[in-house]
Parts: structure tokens; C-alpha cells; sequence
């Protein structure tokens, strides 16, 4: 290993194999930097045009403090879920000329590969919007992506692994979800890979906590609605997630989980519930005979769901005073659609809006009643299911407002579904 | 003929007295001589009095030897109009009770409810000799009108003149008075004249309780208007109505004695969409003649109040659903179902080899949590009969499931989309937390055949090709369900209590889903909660209602 001329008060590189690990130094503070001269004659392609450079190499010390073992690249945190599969990864943007020369081929192709587009096969997306730039991480500085492929593609991706040789570059993949676990011998098998499997919600509350620190630039990462069911006034506001314990977190994935966190490493699973993400979609593609989550969430955008759910006034008239149940609310879902005649009156949009008003509003019933019990006001509503929908948000936003008559306050964050492989990272990155 | 008639003639009694019509001796008033007596005459005096109480301590036969011990004072059958509309008036009219509500002070004095009878003293009506309360008859049989505690008059003949409650008068008094007078639109009116119903009209059901009293005297028969008679021939005789109404025979309650009165409890059911001809059939019987009050609970009592007012000139008693459901539960659990229990559970309900349902009464009833499945969903707490609180609701319910099953497999009833359930696999449908993680999810408990997310698979096409429309049939039974069970259970822990009462015609016929309520009560409290059902399901909220229909004084 070169590391030329580079000072290092300390070193650990017995777990490390990759020639081009380089020592960094440790400061890990959100937005952190340091200047290094030496590298900036070495800037190439590849580099950010950001004016953050690594410091001195003299300067450069591991401290005394921080004897981890640097994993080599790549990075990635994976959480494989019943839907989706999440990936987060590091992209190192302080690699020095030297570094870059060592690098074997593979991982630069998978570099340039996952960094040049924005789409990977038929199904993949990164979504650049959530892109995080210029995160430090482990003393390295680079830019944190945000990737999804459906589930149902893994043995492609599987397949891609294969074929880069991806198992020769010994990294370990940390992976979270069910699927670490489904597919850990499959990954054995077909790419010769070794999982590194993390629980869910351990990765879950950790990448919650550590995003939520670490954006500094653009848009906040927690935010909630204001006057969430008028839509001239209805605004998004960002909301500072500091002191944020206790909280509840509901997860709204394929099927939902709700966590109450007390701290960092404290935390419960309350309760769950079956009717997820997944049933709005499956339900969905049955109904309107859409295929995909986007096209079900454009029909219910359009679609009324008063014309398939029976309300309270269907039923009274009017309001049920007694126990304080408007007449706008639903007392029976689908209530209608017993009828034959109201059956052949509604629409696909119809459907597909009842559909989602359904799923949203009990998961912000069972919500609403945990945190109650848990005794916790604050309560952020995570997962893919909340992803291009503001339709739930808002539902969500105005039902904890509304039915704990302004108690209760729901938060949203800007990176939804990917907390769960962003907590895999960390892991990678810092063990606990 | 002869003796009783030429009572009635002395005496200018408007009706007839208890006439001797046939070889069954029939008692005569006054001297109580039910069993035996032939034609033993009766004293004329005695037509004013009342029944006296230790008079037929034999007869304790059919009801209809004791409904021979009914009689009606003159001076109130003048007052009365011969219509069906017979009222019951006060309860008590001793001398020596003067207590203001009349719920009367039944320990003191010498009338103990469900007691023999101690004194001869005309107050309260005694049946087999043992005191009962007594809210009159068809034949009014009244114990005295008025029970302003001013009035002490005995024979309660009834000076309807007297005192603040004037019968079709403006209400004068502010006094809580006599629960048996009921004030309503702010005039006093008599209440309790058969026919005696009891309607909860929800969201897709309406259901019907019909008390049909089998102690119907020769005389009272005689007097009854014609369209009481018809309608209580069309709905006794019949087990179907027009397309849509069902009679529940198997759920008939037979020989119940309410309000003095013994008959059989009938339970109908039709759809809320048929109420217009529902409404339109008690115009055409002309029901609003009878000046019966309809008490009536549910939502619909409410939307459809000024139907039942412009389209067969009804007025509507309206009750909350939830008072009368309990109310309702209460009753059914305390007279029991034809001499068995009306509860029954579950043992072993997560081992199909074994699992057996066992019957129970709802003994210390109390605290218990009611999942009222309609149409949607409402879970009260409930720590007495009269102190409860809504926990909260779902609406995904009763409609959600016939909704979507309608939807999804083109069924069109209740009982289609249930025997298209009972035929499906709902593993095929929905994505389990093996499907996601190889197997348990066992840090939190979860195990592999636990459904992950209800419908997850359909959103692939492959397995929507592949599925049967009895594969989704079952498994929005099952997502409804266990959603409900869910629901229920956190309310459970949350207010501490171990029993959970499942009632709702979501479980008529429906032992898909009370038995996976049952198994998920168990399994994931860890047999700390049981799940109860109870027979007459969907009914409760018209046996409620109809209740307050014969509301005793007992009630505060």
C-alpha cells in the first residue's frame, strides 16, 4: 500500500484489503471539511467542483479516539424489502489521483455505472432530488445516492453482481429487511456474496436520526403540513426534528410498523398492521386493473371516494352528535358498493381514491390510538407509501390534527422509504 | 252470558266484562276464582276494583288463565277510547307510597318485587302471587293515572283530571314525573299500546323486534282494532316479507314475559334500502291510527324521521344506537335464549382439531369491551349499564367487506361473498412475513404465516392471473377481520380489559370470522383475552329500543 508521505499516527489496516484505502481523517461532523493542497493538483474527472477540499496531509491524522476499521468501498446499505429494494451509496468524491490508479476495475465501473445514470434496467431509479452532496462520512467526503428496484427484480440485480464480480472486491454488504434474510443464500449462491443482515427497525430508527443531522442544505429534512385540507392555504413548513424523543414512528411499507422511540438506542415496536402500502397497490390493480403504484396514485388523484364509501350522513342524515362523528366522515368503507346500481356508477378514479383514503385513514386511526396509549404527540410517518403521494400526507397531516383536536402533529421526511439502508450503511460504517 | 251481561248492563260498564264464552271457565273479576270457577257470579261491586293479588295463587297455568285475571276499571274504559291504544298508567297508586317517580321505594312497604304478594291493597298487579311491576295492558289494566305525589288517591281510577299530567295535554309540570308517561313535543302521552316494536335501522340492515303477546284475552282479542290484528297475523305468520325481509325464526324468544305482558319476541331483518316500502306498507296498514309510539335506533332513525312522518304520518321515538345496544345486550343475556345461554366462546380456538364452541352467560359482566361490527365498526368500553364510552371506530366494517367482495368477485350478497370465502385461500393473495423474510420475523415476535400486508401479492399480475375469485373473497374476509381484531385488542390493553364482546351482523352466519376473532383474541394476547359472541348478534340495538318502549320506572 502506498500511502505516500502521508503522516498516520495510528494504523488499522489489518481487516483492510483494498489497495486503494487511503487514511482520512476523522472528523465526521455533518457539512465537515478539511483542506487538503496536496490534492487539489490532482483534481480529475470525477471530482465535485465544490470548493471542499480534504485537508493537509500533514494535517491529516487519525485520532487516537476513532480506531475503526475503514471498510473498503464500495459503500452501500441495502434494505430489501417486500416491495422495494433500498440502496444507499457512497460516492467518494475525495478520491486522490493515486487513490484512483489503484482502483480495480470493477469497482470503477460500478462507480461510473450507478453515478451516470439515473435509470438501471427496466425498473431501477435513483432518485437524484434526494441526493445528499458533499457528506462527510467516515472521514471520506462524497455524495450519499438514493436508489429502488422492485423486489420482484432482485436476481437481475443479483445477476449484475455476478457478472461484475462484485464478491472479488470482498466488501461487505450490509443488508436490512426481510429479504436479508430470504435471499441471503441466494446472494451466496448466485454472487457469491455475504450478507452482513441487520434488523429493520434498528437500521430504521438509526438512518431516521442520523439523515434528520446531517442535512444542513436545502430543503429540511422533517417537515409537516399547515392547514393541511384547505388547498389554496395548504403549505409545506419545515419542522426541526431536535429534542425528538419520545416519538412515533410509523413505517408504511408493504405492511406498516409503529415504533415508539425514546432514544436513540431505545425504542419499542408497538404495533403493526397488515394493510399497507401494499394492499393500496394490490387492491388498486385489481379494482382499476393499473399496474403500477404511480398510475394507481394518477387515478386517485382524479377519483372521488364519497361516491364509494358510505358516510356518517348516509347513514344519520346528518352528524352523529352524540359521540362527535361528523356527517363527512365514513362510517363504512366501500359502504356503497353492496349497491349494484352505485357499483356501475363509479369510476376506476373513484375506486382507486377510495382505495387510498381507505388504507390512509386507518393507518391514521391505528396511529392516532398509539399515540395516545404511548402518550407521544409527535408523530413521523415514514416509508415508500408516502413517496409522490402527497394525497396521504395530507390525509394523514389532517386526521392526527383533526381527530386529537390539534394534539397530535404529523412530520414527514424528505428521504421516506430509505431510512432502513441508510441505517445499513451506518452499521457498515459503524459498527455497534 | 247471562250473569256477566246482566253486570254490564247494571252497571252501563261500556265494555264487557270477562264473559263466560265456552266451556273454559274463565275467572270473574274480583274474586279470582281463575281456575275453577265456572260461572260463578260476579260480585258488581267488585267490577271497580282491581285485581286482587292473592287471588290467583292457582293459576299459575297458560297465560292465558291469567290474562283472565285482567280487568279494567269502568270509570278509565269510559275515559278511554276503544281503539288498540290501551296505556298503562301509574304504578303505584298506594295510598301509603307517595314517592314522586313512582320507581317507588320497592324494598319498604309490603312490596317486594319478585316477592309474594303481603297485602291486599290494590297498587301493583300480582301474577302467581309474587309482585310484579306492572305497566298495563291492552286492556289497561291500570293501577291508577296519576302519580303526582299529590294525588293519593286509591283506586287510581284515575282522576286524569287531577294533578299536572293530562292525557293529549300540554306537559305542566317540569317534575320528573311517571316514566310511564312519556312526554313528547312536550305533551303527555300515554305510552305502551301494542303493537310493541322495537326498529334499529344501520346502514344496510334494518332490524325489527316484534313482541307478539300469546296472553291475548277473548275479550282483548274482540276489542282489537283491525289493523293491529293484521299486522300481527302477517308478521307471525310469515318467515318472509315481500323480496327482501327475512324473520329469523331460530332466534325467536319464546314465552317472555315484558311488562306484565307474555308473548314471543320475533326478529326480522331487511335490507335499509327496502325502507320506503317498508314505510309504504305501515300506510297502508294504517299504523298510524294505532297511536303507537316506534322507537327507533340507528342512524336511519334519524335520516329517515321525516319519511316516517310525511309517508305514513308516523312520529318516530329516536334513540341513540349505542344506549340501546347495550341496553339490548343486557336484556337478552339476563332473560336467556329459550332457557340457554346467550354468550358462548371458543375453547382452543387456535388448534382447529380441538377448538369447540362453548356456551356462557355474560355473568359480572362488567367491565366489557363491545366490537359492535355493523355496517362499520364502533368498540365501546363498558363499566355498567349505563356508564360506557365510546373507545373509538373503524370504518372498515360489515360494508367494507360485502363493498369490496361485491367489487372484486362480482357477488352480490352477504351470503354469496361468505360462501365464496369459505372456499378461498387467502395465502395466495396476501404477502406473509415469510414471503418477505424466508420465514419468522422473530425479534418482534412475528411469525412466517402472519399476513405482512393483506393483498401484497396482487400487485404482480402473474399472481393476479393466478388467483381464484374465492382466493379474494377470503382474503378480504380475512384483512376485515383481523383488522377489526387488531383494533380491538390495542383497545383492550389500553383500557385494561380481558373480555371482548363481538356483536354485528358482519357475524351472522359468519364462522370464518368468529373463530379467527376468537384465535387472534388468544394468540396474540397470549390467552389473556377472550372473545365472546353472542347469539342474537345484529339484534341487540332493537331489543334496546324497544325497551325504552316499555321502560319501567326501575330506570332512572
Amino acid at each position: 500500500m502506498a500511502f505516500n508521505g502521508y503522516k498516520r499516527e495510528d494504523e488499522n489496516i489489518g481487516e483492510d484489503e483494498t489497495p486503494t484505502k487511503q487514511p482520512r481523517s476523522d472528523m465526521e461532523m455533518p457539512g465537515g471539511f478539511t483542506h487538503d493542497p496536496d490534492n487539489e493538483a490532482a483534481s480529475s474527472a470525477g471530482r465535485d467542483t465544490s470548493d471542499r477540499r480534504t485537508s493537509n496531509a500533514t494535517a491529516r491524522h487519525r485520532s487516537d479516539s476513532v480506531k475503526k476499521t475503514r471498510p473498503p468501498f464500495p459503500w452501500f446499505g441495502m434494505d430489501i424489502g417486500g416491495t422495494l429494494v433500498k440502496l444507499v451509496y457512497f460516492e467518494p468524491k475525495d478520491i486522490t489521483a493515486e487513490e484512483e490508479q489503484e482502483e480495480v476495475e470493477n469497482l470503477k465501473s460500478i462507480r461510473h455505472y450507478l453515478t451516470s445514470n439515473t435509470a438501471y434496467g427496466k425498473t431501477g431509479i435513483r432518485d437524484v432530488h434526494l441526493e445528499l452532496q458533499d457528506l462527510t462520512l467516515c472521514g471520506r467526503t462524497g455524495n450519499l445516492h438514493f436508489i429502488r428496484f422492485p423486489t420482484h427484480d432482485l436476481p437481475a440485480f443479483l445477476q449484475m453482481g455476478r457478472n461484475k464480480h462484485f464478491s472479488s472486491l470482498h466488501t461487505t454488504l450490509c443488508a436490512t429487511g426481510g429479504g436479508a434474510y430470504k435471499f441471503e443464500s441466494d446472494f451466496r449462491t448466485m454472487a457469491d456474496l455475504q450478507l452482513h443482515k441487520l434488523d429493520e427497525l434498528d437500521c430504521l430508527v438509526r438512518g431516521v436520526l442520523y439523515i434528520d443531522s446531517v442535512v444542513s442544505s436545502g430543503p429540511s429534512e422533517c417537515y409537516y403540513f399547515e392547514n393541511p385540507t384547505d388547498p389554496d392555504r395548504c403549505i409545506q413548513r419545515p419542522y426541526t426534528l431536535e429534542n425528538p424523543y419520545p416519538l412515533l414512528l410509523v413505517n408504511i411499507g408493504s405492511g406498516v410498523s409503529i415504533l415508539a422511540v425514546y432514544s436513540e438506542t431505545n425504542y419499542k415496536r408497538v404495533t403493526g398492521t397488515s394493510l399497507g402500502g401494499g394492499t393500496f397497490l394490490g387492491l388498486c390493480c385489481l379494482l382499476t386493473g393499473c399496474s403500477t403504484f404511480e398510475e394507481a396514485l394518477e387515478m386517485a388523484s382524479q377519483g372521488e371516494s364519497t361516491r364509494v364509501d358510505k358516510l356518517v350522513r348516509d347513514i344519520y342524515g346528518g352528524d352523529y352528535e352524540r359521540f362527535g362523528l361528523p356527517g363527512w366522515a365514513v362510517a363504512s368503507s366501500f359502504g356503497h358498493m353492496m349497491s349494484k346500481e352505485k357499483r356501475e356508477s363509479v369510476s376506476k378514479e373513484d375506486l382507486a381514491r377510495a382505495t387510498l383514503v381507505t388504507i390512509t385513514n386507518n393507518i391514521g386511526s391505528i396511529t392516532r390510538m398509539c399515540a395516545l396509549n404511548e402518550n407521544i404527540e409527535r408523530v413521523v410517518f415514514v416509508g415508500n407509501f408516502l413517496r409522490v403521494n402527497t394525497l396521504s400526507m395530507k390525509l394523514l397531516a389532517y386526521a392526527m390534527d383533526y381527530w386529537s383536536k390539534g394534539q397530535l402533529k404529523a412530520l414527514f421526511l424528505q428521504h421516506e422509504g430509505y431510512f432502513g439502508a441508510v441505517g445499513a450503511l451506518l452499521e457498515l460504517l459503524h459498527p455497534s | 252470558m247471562d250473569t256477566a251481561e246482566s253486570v254490564v248492563d247494571k252497571k252501563g260498564a261500556s265494555g264487557p266484562f270477562h264473559v263466560n264464552n265456552g266451556p273454559s271457565p274463565r275467572g270473574f273479576h274480583g274474586n279470582g276464582s281463575c281456575c275453577g270457577g265456572g260461572s260463578s257470579p260476579a260480585a258488581p261491586e267488585e267490577a271497580h276494583h282491581l285485581h286482587r293479588g292473592g287471588e290467583d295463587a292457582e293459576c299459575n297455568g297458560s297465560p292465558a288463565k291469567r290474562s283472565r285475571l285482567r280487568r279494567r276499571t269502568e270509570s278509565v274504559k269510559r275515559n278511554r277510547p276503544r281503539t288498540a291504544q290501551r296505556s298503562n298508567m301509574a304504578l303505584s297508586v298506594s295510598p301509603k307510597d307517595t314517592s314522586t317517580s313512582g320507581a317507588g321505594d320497592q324494598t319498604t312497604g309490603p312490596l317486594i318485587e319478585g316477592q309474594p304478594c303481603s297485602t291486599t291493597e290494590p297498587h301493583y298487579r300480582c301474577t302467581r302471587n309474587v309482585v310484579e311491576m306492572c305497566r298495563g295492558t291492552a286492556q289497561g289494566s291500570n293501577l291508577g293515572l296519576s302519580v303526582s305525589p299529590k294525588d293519593t288517591s286509591t283506586s287510581g281510577a284515575g282522576d286524569q283530571t287531577t294533578g299536572p299530567l293530562i292525557e293529549g295535554q300540554p306537559c305542566s309540570t317540569t317534575e320528573p314525573h311517571s316514566p310511564h308517561y312519556r312526554c313528547t313535543r312536550n305533551v303527555v302521552e300515554m305510552c305502551r299500546a301494542f303493537p310493541w316494536f322495537g326498529m334499529d335501522i344501520g346502514g344496510t340492515l334494518v332490524k325489527l323486534v316484534y313482541f307478539e303477546p300469546v296472553d291475548v284475552t277473548a275479550e282483548e282479542e274482540q276489542e282489537e282494532v283491525e289493523n293491529l290484528k293484521s299486522i300481527r297475523r302477517y308478521l307471525t305468520s310469515n318467515v318472509a316479507y315481500g323480496k327482501t325481509g327475512v324473520r329469523d325464526v331460530h332466534l325467536e324468544l319464546r314465552n317472555l314475559t315484558m311488562c306484565g305482558r307474555t308473548g314471543n319476541l320475533h326478529f326480522i331483518r331487511f335490507p335499509t334500502q327496502a325502507m320506503p316500502r317498508f314505510i309504504q306498507m305501515g300506510r297502508d296498514k294504517n299504523f298510524s291510527s294505532l297511536h303507537t309510539t316506534l322507537c327507533a335506533t340507528g342512524g336511519g332513525a334519524y335520516k329517515f324521521e321525516n319519511d316516517f312522518r310525511t309517508m305514513a304520518d308516523l312520529e318516530l321515538l329516536k334513540l341513540d344506537e349505542l344506549d340501546c345496544l347495550i341496553r339490548g345486550l343486557l336484556f337478552v343475556d339476563r332473560v336467556s335464549f329459550n332457557g340457554h345461554p346467550e354468550g358462548y366462546y371458543f375453547q382452543n380456538p387456535s388448534d382447529t382439531e380441538s377448538c369447540v364452541k362453548k356456551t356462557c352467560t355474560l355473568d359480572n359482566p362488567f367491565p366489557m369491551l363491545l366490537v359492535n361490527i355493523g355496517s362499520g365498526v364502533s368498540i365501546l368500553a363498558v363499566y355498567s349499564e349505563s356508564d360506557y364510552k365510546r373507545v373509538t371506530g373503524t370504518s372498515l366494517g360489515g360494508g367494507t367487506f360485502l363493498g369490496l367482495c361485491c367489487l372484486l368477485t362480482g357477488c352480490e350478497t352477504f351470503e354469496e361473498a361468505l360462501e365464496m370465502a369459505s372456499k378461498g385461500d387467502s395465502t395466495n393473495v396476501d404477502k406473509l412475513v415469510k414471503d418477505i423474510y424466508g420465514g419468522d420475523y422473530e425479534r418482534f415476535g412475528l411469525q412466517g404465516s402472519a399476513v405482512a400486508s393483506s393483498f401484497g401479492h396482487m400487485m404482480s399480475k402473474e399472481k393476479r392471473d393466478s388467483i381464484s375469485k374465492e382466493d379474494l373473497a377470503r382474503a378480504t374476509l380475512v384483512t376485515i377481520t383481523n383488522n377489526i381484531g387488531s383494533i380491538a385488542r390495542m383497545c383492550a390493553v389500553n383500557e385494561k380489559i380481558e373480555r371482548v364482546v363481538f356483536v354485528g351482523n358482519f357475524l351472522r352466519i359468519n364462522t370464518v370470522s368468529t373463530k379467527l376473532l376468537a384465535y387472534a383474541m388468544d394468540f396474540w394476547s397470549k390467552g389473556q383475552l377472550r372473545a365472546l359472541f353472542l347469539e342474537h348478534e345484529g339484534y341487540f340495538g332493537a331489543v334496546g329500543a324497544l325497551m325504552e318502549l316499555l321502560k319501567t320506572s326501575e330506570d332512572p
